[in-house]
């Protein structure tokens, strides 16, 4: 008897019919490769050019300036660069902020991409029913992700400052005033849940795209076959949307390196470096400093550090996503 | 060729290219033009459309009078982007040819040579009467002979007070401090605390502080003798025990008496939410908007006197400007008398003939010449412009900071604290 995962794969054979079996691929569209296929190609590539040309020339330029900036010690306000190899590499691995910087940067990656994915695809669960008036409440969980960032901080900035409404609820049951923005794992906690809310509803939206195209026959046979609700989500659901959560995940991660508004706005990387994040240092080094050759080593650095995490996730999601390595 | 190796000799290949085309680009243009049609930039950090227009209007004087100058466009920005925007700009090679310049910003730019030097060309200039400058107040700009800016505005942080709360809470307003003899920090804490008792509003706050800006505590620093840094700034002193005694009394007000907010908390004076606070003379602008009867002062006093904490801007020259020559000839045009005459009712000038309280008053709705005499005797007598050091952007960086980390917090041992500060903004002392 076939188990429910083989069921589903079965059940699901248009996918598995577009998908050949290797050598075969690359054979036919060599040898049936027709002038209409190719003109149709070349017509495909016309239309791409353009904007890749340009978003690679824009890129290049970008990030070779970088590169070549952070090789160099730059006096902006005497208009002068001196070549300095990669003294501003290795400092970075002496700048006694670092580990502060670092570990509240990848605080944020653990936290945010792990607890985004896992919030958001509970959410969409818990909102992917048939319910009259289910649209108010997935519109109350998409609609802080429609606000801007900065009007979002502001708000919270209100909410959490000394004596705010935080302070209130708290004081109702006798506790606080709480230093919400004060205090090192406290405030970064905080941070991450002001971040969460703010994009939770954007990769709600995501799942739960996913899980309305998952098809109800798949799920129909796996309860024929007796699975229970759990099985029928372990083994029928989450294959089906693993492409999602991959993507969800390695936007959550890329993004997560970049939080920098709510260090900004509401603490400014204080008490000390305690709040500070590697987007916020290198925005600190560039602009408060003046130190434009430290700020651009620190960019590759975050660069090279978001290309490794998804390029270790890339290679990862063969084993995670369903069909992705057939 | 296998994927695996592709992908890296693609992104080699990039990175290649990406060097060759950022080496390539073509570095910025800082040739001196030499045409008849000079077009100036200034920027300035007011929006204030009479601010823009009374230096628009001066442009245009200055550009009839120059054949090589065809016209001056007035640029506005913010003041906390002005190292961003310059810098920007420098780098692109498209500097302002002319700029607002904070005291605090001087010695760091004349350092690194990002400001003309005004001498020769004011000395050049008929009728410039460069005695009329209150020496004391001109020479953070001044090295030996060279002179890198023409203070344009001088302003003292004064105390504004909220009447009608002192009134309510039946406490003495700082009018009646000063009328009884008895305008101190000791005094002023007393009764800050006395009105926060009474009302449970803050007595005080620091304008434009937010416990992220140290220039806003020299009032307290000033009054007892203290400043962050050693005259010849080489030196942190912000852990003197001048400064600790100085910063005692913020502390105690701040996490003691609860007469001032603590970090995070947002007050308004300007909308009644607090009975005094001290800020620019400039700020009596809002006065005009409020709800309540109000008063201004001069700062409380201290062990050592009533010392009159004083900012400064001035108009600067860019070295990395494209017309330095008529750049320079602006800024001496702008710090001339008549010029400097037109826009005194806005910004107080340095300039003792136009110094006065009817000048300093003929565009304020709320200020009378009889209000501001005290003020502007104590800037003459009394006024300290805000110390500066060669390496401001990391000191102001590392000082508020550091001030953050370990001053601004309840309960510490205030001696170890600033000590804490000095370790971290003394090796940032040249």
């Amino acid at each position: 008897m076939m188990t429910t995962q083989q069921r589903a794969a079965a059940t699901s054979a248009p996918g598995i019919l577009r998908a050949p079996k290797r050598g075969s691929s690359r054979r036919t569209p060599r040898s049936g490769r027709s002038p209409l296929h190719s003109g149709r190609n070349l017509f495909g590539f016309a239309l791409l050019a353009p904007q890749t040309l340009g978003m690679l020339v824009v890129g290049i330029v970008a990030i070779g300036g970088v590169v070549q900036l952070s090789l160099t010690r730059v006096n902006v306000l005497a208009g002068t660069r001196e070549f300095v190899g990669v003294d501003n590499y290795t400092r970075i691995f002496g700048d006694p902020n670092m580990a502060v910087v670092l570990s509240n940067t990848f605080f944020f990656v653990v936290v945010l991409s792990i607890g985004g994915t896992v919030l958001s695809l509970a959410l969409a669960l818990l909102l992917n029913q048939k319910l009259v008036g289910i649209n108010i409440f997935r519109a109350a969980i998409f609609i802080p992700a429609l606000v801007t960032t900065v009007a979002w901080t502001l708000v919270w900035g209100f909410i959490l400052q000394p004596g705010g409404l935080l302070d209130g609820i708290v004081g109702l049951v006798g506790a606080g005033p709480v230093p919400w923005l004060r205090g090192e794992w406290l405030t970064l906690a905080v941070f991450a849940f002001i971040q969460l809310t703010k994009n939770v509803g954007i990769n709600m939206m995501i799942f739960l795209a996913a899980l309305q195209a998952v098809p109800q026959e798949l799920l129909d046979a796996a309860h024929v076959d007796g699975a229970g609700r759990w099985t029928r989500f372990r083994h029928v659901v989450l294959p089906q949307i693993s492409s999602s959560i991959i993507m969800v995940f390695m936007l959550m991660v890329s993004g997560s390196f970049k939080v920098f508004e709510l260090v900004l706005l509401l603490t400014n990387g204080g008490p000390g470096v305690q709040t500070s994040v590697l987007a916020f240092e290198i925005y600190r080094q560039a602009f408060r400093l003046n130190d434009i050759g430290y700020a651009s080593a620190l960019s590759v650095f975050l660069f090279v550090l978001v290309i490794a995490l998804i390029g270790l996730i890339w290679q990862f999601r063969k084993r995670m996503v369903f069909h992705e390595s057939e | 060729m296998r994927s695996s190796t592709r992908v890296p000799l693609a992104v080699a290949a990039i990175a290649a290219a990406s060097m060759v085309v950022a080496c390539s680009a073509a570095s910025p243009d800082t040739s001196t033009s030499q045409a008849d049609d000079v077009a100036l930039r200034m920027t300035i950090w007011s929006a204030n459309p009479d601010h823009v227009a009374v230096f628009e209007k001066l442009g245009a004087t200055f550009a009839e009078q120059n054949p090589r100058v065809k016209s001056v466009k007035i640029e506005s920005f913010n003041l906390a982007e002005l190292d961003t925007l310059v810098t920007t700009q420098i780098s692109a090679g498209d500097a302002p040819d002319v700029s607002w310049l904070p005291v605090e910003s001087s010695a760091e730019y004349i350092k690194a040579g990002a400001l003309m030097d005004l001498h020769d060309t004011i000395e050049a200039t008929d009728g410039f009467d460069m005695d009329d400058f209150i020496p004391s107040l001109l020479e953070r700009w001044e090295v030996d002979d060279a002179v890198y800016g023409i203070p344009f505005s001088t302003g003292p942080l004064i105390m504004y007070y909220n009447k009608d709360l002192y009134k309510q809470a039946g406490v003495k307003d700082p009018g009646q401090l000063i009328a009884e003899g008895n305008w101190n920090w000791d005094a002023f804490r007393q009764t800050s605390k006395e009105l926060k008792d009474s009302l449970s509003i803050p007595g005080y706050a620091l304008n434009d502080f937010d416990f992220k800006n140290w220039t806003r505590l020299l009032p307290y620093l000033n009054a007892y003798g203290a400043s962050p840094w050693s005259d010849d700034a080489t030196k942190c002193t912000i852990d003197s025990s001048d400064a600790v005694d100085a910063l005692s009394v913020l502390h105690g007000m701040t996490f003691d008496d609860g007469s001032m907010p603590v970090p995070g908390q947002q007050v308004d004076f300007w909308g009644g939410g607090v009975a005094a606070t001290s800020a620019f003379l400039g700020s009596a602008a809002n006065l005009g908007d409020v709800s309540f009867d109000w008063g201004i002062a001069p700062t409380p006093a201290g062990p050592a006197g009533n010392v009159v904490a004083t900012g400064q801007a001035s108009i600067v020259a860019f070295a990395a400007g494209n017309h330095t020559k008529e750049a320079t000839e602006f800024v001496t045009f702008l710090g001339s008398k008549d010029a400097m005459a037109e826009y005194s009712g806005f910004f107080p000038p340095i300039r003792e003939s136009v110094l006065t309280p009817e000048v300093l008053t003929q565009n304020s709705d709320v200020l009378t010449p009889e209000a501001v005499i005290p003020i502007i005797e104590g800037v003459k007598d009394n006024g300290k412009v805000f110390p500066v050091t060669e390496s401001n952007a990391a000191v102001a960086d590392a000082l508020n900071s550091s001030l953050d980390e370990f001053f601004y917090q309840p309960g510490v041992d205030i001696e170890q604290a600033l000590a804490s500060v000095c370790k971290n903004v003394g090796p940032l002392l040249p």
